[in-house]
């Protein structure tokens, strides 16, 4: 890059036409980039919202909370509604929801009595007569119709028993700040523990997902450095019988693609018994990779033949060599397929989809999934608060080992 | 370890990788030549039925679909693949400083874990309250403006992923998203152009746009190739974004050949007649890889061979 200091890229001479056409290049790289970065920022935006501002058109980039009084007290409010007439807040004397406050339009009450609705059984029913209601407040057109924010609150389809704290307000008391919503983190944790009919089903939630994945993506990597060293050194250092042969049949491999071996797989795994356990996904990187069995090769033959010579004749033998001389020298390409068997193990979808059967050994990416074929949907602030928890420590582990994972992703090139 | 030469030693630190390779590739490669002219599921022993479930899929019409279905994603995600990774490149190498951030900003997407993408792409998508439709919203807005004027009918953004029409390419531009891990092998192999070459340009009076077709293209045209083949590998293989966002719908407008290949073995448990189609998707990749091969012949050139 030295050499380059005063030229760019393509050879031309730095000069003042020049400074134009670097400013225009970086503008154009900074607009490309910055829409690579969007959904980024989408993701993170959403998963920061209460659910109503989701919803609302155009969308806005900053959460923000509304703030209303309720009983007394300024409090996180969600925007129900803007009255598009003139209602009324009653207190229902009689009826199923005796008690209780009401809000009804103002033309429903005629003389002290209104015909109300309840809920019986998840299903909203008019009551057979008008009930006699009591007007305690009247709500004129475009007042808001607002109730208080709980961090269970997901669009009115799970509230709880206890019902939340709500009013109506003329839209001068309403005030808005911004606010991010942390809490829809912990709200999505716990919507992955679902209960099921399975008692077994009810321990499994992110946590377990959670130390399910760092399992087998520790059992792989392990094993995936320990096999690939060895069969790599074999590749570059020592001579058999048939070594082409079997390099050959390892780069050309790498081209058959995983839905033709799938089924037969598959049936490999079901008589061993494996099918149901985390072996499929982990068991076969003890066996080498035939990927990264070529980077290793490729960076074993960097190495100064000499070390190896000298620690031949001074009466190592090939472990120790491979122990001694060469790890300590390759220790970058060793770090580079640790981390790409992390990554690929973390991201893996239809290994964990295939052979894992039971909710508790779920990992994170079949957890994910699950989470939101059952409530994808609506809740959309929850699903991006449980993918950024998904992908961030990927992200985080990209940026702090960035060196070893840009020069793995250049020598992938090599091979062509 | 004295009585054991070089030679079986190498066979020795080979081994694992000779159980791997025969086990987990090798065996399921040419068990699922045989199975494919077998009746065979998990509930029964395998039956040879000889051609039968080829000259079934050659009557099958979902068989056509998908196979129609995944040329048409090929055909587009390859080469906007391609394109779009190659321009990325080539303007990072244009430039001295800041390649270092930019090659992070567009390799964070391939980072993000498939289901991860797919739901936050879902999102995006979406064709109410998606950031898509959003931002094109003005557009829209502006275009049914000029259409009312004429009075003609106005027009919606498409509703991406639960369009028929547009299901497909939506995960083809969701696919462009990281393409970052390609861009970043151009990169470092356009750093490998010998500076020299550009200087003999130079002096020879060539323009920039000369200079990316006539040096640095050739020199890097077999990265280039590198990638086309992983491209085509890759497209025939798409599997887990239509399988979480779409479903392979809607109307099967998003069934790939190896979801269909998935269906027909894991749910209606026909696993030799998965296989049987499994063998032709190989053998389409094998046939686009040779073609692949066979044009890059004149085309491609390889520094000191």
């Amino acid at each position: 890059m030295a050499e380059k200091d005063n030229i760019s890229g393509y050879g031309g001479k730095v000069g003042a036409a020049n400074t134009a056409v670097t400013g225009a290049l970086h503008v154009v790289l900074l607009a490309i980039g910055s829409l690579f970065l969007l959904p980024f920022i989408w993701m993170l935006s959403t998963s920061l919202k209460p659910l109503d501002q989701t919803m609302t058109l155009p969308p806005t980039w900053i959460p923000r909370a509304a703030y209303a009084t309720l009983e007394g007290q300024r409090a996180i409010v969600i925007k129900e509604k803007k009255l598009a007439e003139d209602h009324v807040i009653v207190i229902q004397h009689g009826g199923h929801d005796a008690g209780k406050r009401k809000l009804l339009a103002a033309s429903a009450v005629k003389d002290g009595k209104a015909q109300v609705r309840f809920t019986r059984a998840g299903h909203e029913e008019y009551e057979p007569e008008p009930v006699p209601v009591e007007i305690v407040k009247h709500c004129p057109k475009d007042y808001w119709h607002v109730s208080e924010w709980t961090p269970e609150y997901s669009g009115g389809r799970e509230k709880s028993q206890a019902e939340p704290r709500w009013d109506c307000v003329p839209e001068e008391d309403l005030s808005s700040a911004p606010h991010p919503f942390w809490s829809n983190y912990r709200s999505a944790l716990s919507r992955m523990r679902q209960k099921g009919d399975d008692p077994a089903w009810y321990a499994a939630g992110f946590p377990h997902y959670l130390l399910n994945t760092l399992w087998v993506c520790v059992l792989s990597l392990l094993g995936a450095v320990v096999s690939c060293t060895l069969v790599a050194y074999s590749f570059a250092f020592l001579e058999f019988r048939g070594r082409e042969l079997l390099f050959g049949t390892t780069l050309a491999i790498m081209m058959v693609p995983f839905p033709a071996v799938m089924v037969p797989l598959f049936d490999v795994f079901r008589s061993l018994g494996w099918v149901g356990t985390f072996k499929p996904l982990w068991v076969p990187l003890w066996f080498g990779g035939a990927f990264y069995i070529f980077l290793l090769r490729q960076f074993f033959l960097g190495l100064p033949k000499d070390l190896l010579d000298a620690a031949r004749i001074d009466g190592c033998s090939e472990l120790e060599i491979l122990w001694h001389v060469v790890v300590p020298l390759a220790r970058p390409a060793l770090a580079m397929v640790a981390l790409f068997q992390f990554l690929g193990s973390w991201k893996d979808f239809m290994g964990p989809m295939l052979y894992l059967t039971d909710r508790s050994q779920f990992t994170l990416s079949l957890g994910l999934q699950a989470f939101q074929s059952q409530h994808g949907g609506t809740p959309w602030h929850l699903s991006m608060a449980a993918s950024m928890m998904f992908s961030l420590p990927l992200l985080i582990l990209f940026l702090l080992a960035r060196k070893t994972f840009m020069r793995g992703i250049a020598m992938t090139g090599i091979k062509g | 370890m004295a009585t054991i030469g070089t030679r079986g030693k190498g066979w020795l630190f080979a081994l694992p990788w000779i159980i791997g390779l025969g086990a987990f590739t090798l065996y399921p490669f040419c068990a699922s030549i045989y199975y494919s002219f077998t009746d065979f599921s998990v509930l029964q022993e395998a039956k040879f039925v000889g051609l039968g479930n080829y000259s079934e899929i050659a009557g099958d019409e979902v068989f056509w679909k998908v196979l129609g279905n995944t040329v048409y994603y090929a055909a587009l995600a390859i080469p906007s693949g391609l394109l779009v990774s190659l321009v990325l490149a080539l303007l990072m190498n244009a430039t001295r400083r800041g390649q270092a951030l930019y090659s992070v900003i567009f390799y964070l997407p391939h980072l993000v874990p498939v289901v991860a993408s797919a739901i936050l792409w879902m999102w995006i998508f979406n064709a109410q309250y998606g950031l898509l439709n959003n931002a094109l919203q003005p557009i829209y807005d502006l275009l049914n403006a000029l259409l009312q004027r004429k009075g003609e009918a106005l027009l919606a953004p498409p509703a991406w992923l639960s369009s028929a029409t547009w299901a497909l390419p939506s995960l083809v531009l969701m696919g462009l998203w990281s393409v970052g891990q390609a861009a970043f092998i151009y990169l470092a192999t356009l750093q490998d152009v010998p500076l020299e070459m550009y200087e003999a340009a130079d002096i020879d009076g060539a323009t920039t746009w000369q200079k990316v077709r006539y040096v640095t293209l050739p020199m890097i045209s077999h990265i280039i190739f590198f990638n086309v083949i992983m491209g085509i590998i890759g497209a025939f293989q798409v599997f887990s974004e239509p399988y979480i966002m779409t479903q392979g719908g809607p109307a099967q407008a998003t069934y790939f050949l190896p979801y269909y290949i998935f269906d027909n073995a894991f749910v209606y448990l026909r696993m030799g007649y998965a296989c049987a189609m499994s063998w032709i998707l190989f053998l389409i990749i094998l046939a686009l890889t040779l073609l692949a091969f066979r044009l890059s012949r004149e085309r491609v050139y390889y520094a000191g061979r």
